[in-house]
């Protein structure tokens, strides 16, 4: 490992990319006090291994996978939480209502968590809109098909605990079958 | 484009990222345009993806977040060269004054005392001869020479090994009525002594004396105009 990034070129990091950085940290958390640990995390992290940044234009993605390695490592070493097996992550048969019902963030928040950790990056990093299958493939070292097919399934869960009437039922399926994980 | 190929792509057709080729996002939007179940399908999908991406990119941000970030990493560069640079640093330097002072120690035992008796034996002692003199030469360098036996010993005041014309020869320093003589002992292994005693300057208090040896002479550098001074009386007799 070579010496630190500049103090200037660190700065410029945190400056262009701190936002985007902290609301993917928030998304894969939950909570605004460990968002905020994970990004300064990620931040001194890079600091550290500025000389691997060979594209100043990726420093963005660049960036997403330093904080995603920070964070596999904080889940590693916390106990297994309980969330969705991944045989009930299944494409959705039941068309969406028309108009579609109102988002609570709350809920989504509680939905994205109750997802496997590379089900909740990957839906994450697609709603962030502004990564490429192809990025989210390299950031996560998956095939692009992997990625794809996991999105389908990601997505399907979200669709039918939020917008499907019977959501709160399927909430309740969840929950009974991940209570013994 | 059939229907199945269409969905297929809806993924890749999302407006702010849209991985499609030209021609394909081309083929995707006239099948669009002929078919409605296609159609209202990728309106829900675009629609379902507007609500989920407006939602999940809606986090405030908290307030100082950069500042704080900022001091966080400085902090850290900090402590970065403190452990990766100074503090290695100051190890090496410490170890440097260390062995400063241990070899600072070394050197400054106590010096050795003089013999001043042997000293003046060595140096002044009346019983001083051609033969103690050669024995001189032999026991400190361990050089073989001759010195000039005219010489009247009682008079030297200095012997030891000097330069003369590059090379390194034993030296015989006399003092007589307040005048010096030096006596260099020239070997024919390193001078052309024939040339030497050929090239005797006339008019220069510089004498060529033979040795008994006939592989050394002794050029003799005085003043005083006499070297008669510098030599014993039955030399001085006999020139």
């Amino acid at each position: 490992m070579g010496l630190p990034g500049s103090q200037r070129n660190v700065e410029r990091l945190v400056n262009e990319h701190y936002e985007s950085l902290y609301r993917f940290a928030y998304r894969l958390t939950g909570t605004t006090a460990d968002a905020e640990d994970l990004t300064q995390e990620a931040f001194c992290s890079a600091q550290l291994k500025y000389d691997q940044l060979r594209d100043p234009a990726r420093a963005k993605s660049w960036l997403f996978s330093i904080l995603r390695n920070a964070y596999l490592r904080r889940l590693r070493s916390e106990k297994n939480k309980a969330v969705v097996s991944t045989d009930l992550l299944e494409d959705l048969a039941e068309p969406l209502p028309d108009p579609l019902p109102p988002v609570d963030p709350e809920r989504l928040q509680e939905t994205i968590h109750e997802l496997p950790e590379v089900f909740r990056t990957l839906i994450i990093l697609y709603y962030f809109e502004e990564f490429s299958y192809r990025d989210i493939a390299e950031q996560m070292d998956l095939p692009v098909g992997t990625v794809m097919s996991r999105l389908a399934r990601a997505k399907a869960h979200l669709k039918s605990r939020l917008m499907l009437p019977d959501g709160q039922v399927a909430a309740e399926a969840i929950r009974r079958a991940t209570d013994g994980l | 484009m059939d229907c199945k190929t269409a969905r297929l792509l809806f993924d890749f057709a999302r407006p702010l990222s849209c991985e499609l080729e030209k021609g394909e996002a081309e083929r995707l939007q006239e099948h669009l345009a002929d078919c409605s179940e296609c159609s209202s399908l990728f309106r829900v999908e675009r629609k379902v993806d507007e609500y989920f991406g407006q939602t999940m990119r809606t986090v405030a941000i908290p307030e100082g977040l950069a500042n704080r970030l900022k001091t966080k990493v400085n902090l850290e560069r900090r402590r970065w060269y403190r452990q990766r640079i100074w503090l290695p640093s100051a190890a090496v330097a410490i170890a440097v004054v260390l062995i400063g002072v241990f070899l600072g120690l070394r050197t400054s035992r106590p010096l050795p005392g003089v013999n001043l008796e042997k000293v003046y034996h060595d140096n002044i002692s009346r019983n001083l001869s051609a033969q103690s003199v050669n024995e001189w030469f032999y026991d400190t360098y361990k050089v073989k020479t001759t010195a000039p036996p005219q010489f009247n010993y009682l008079c030297l005041i200095h012997r030891d090994l000097a330069q003369f014309e590059g090379k390194q020869v034993p030296l015989l320093v006399f003092f007589s009525d307040r005048e010096l003589a030096r006596v260099y002992i020239l070997s024919a292994k390193d001078f052309d002594l024939k040339a030497i005693r050929e090239a005797k300057p006339t008019g220069y208090p510089v004498e060529v004396l033979p040795s008994n040896d006939p592989n050394l002479i002794y050029v003799v550098i005085f003043s005083g105009g006499q070297l008669d001074r510098f030599l014993t009386r039955s030399q001085d007799a006999s020139t």
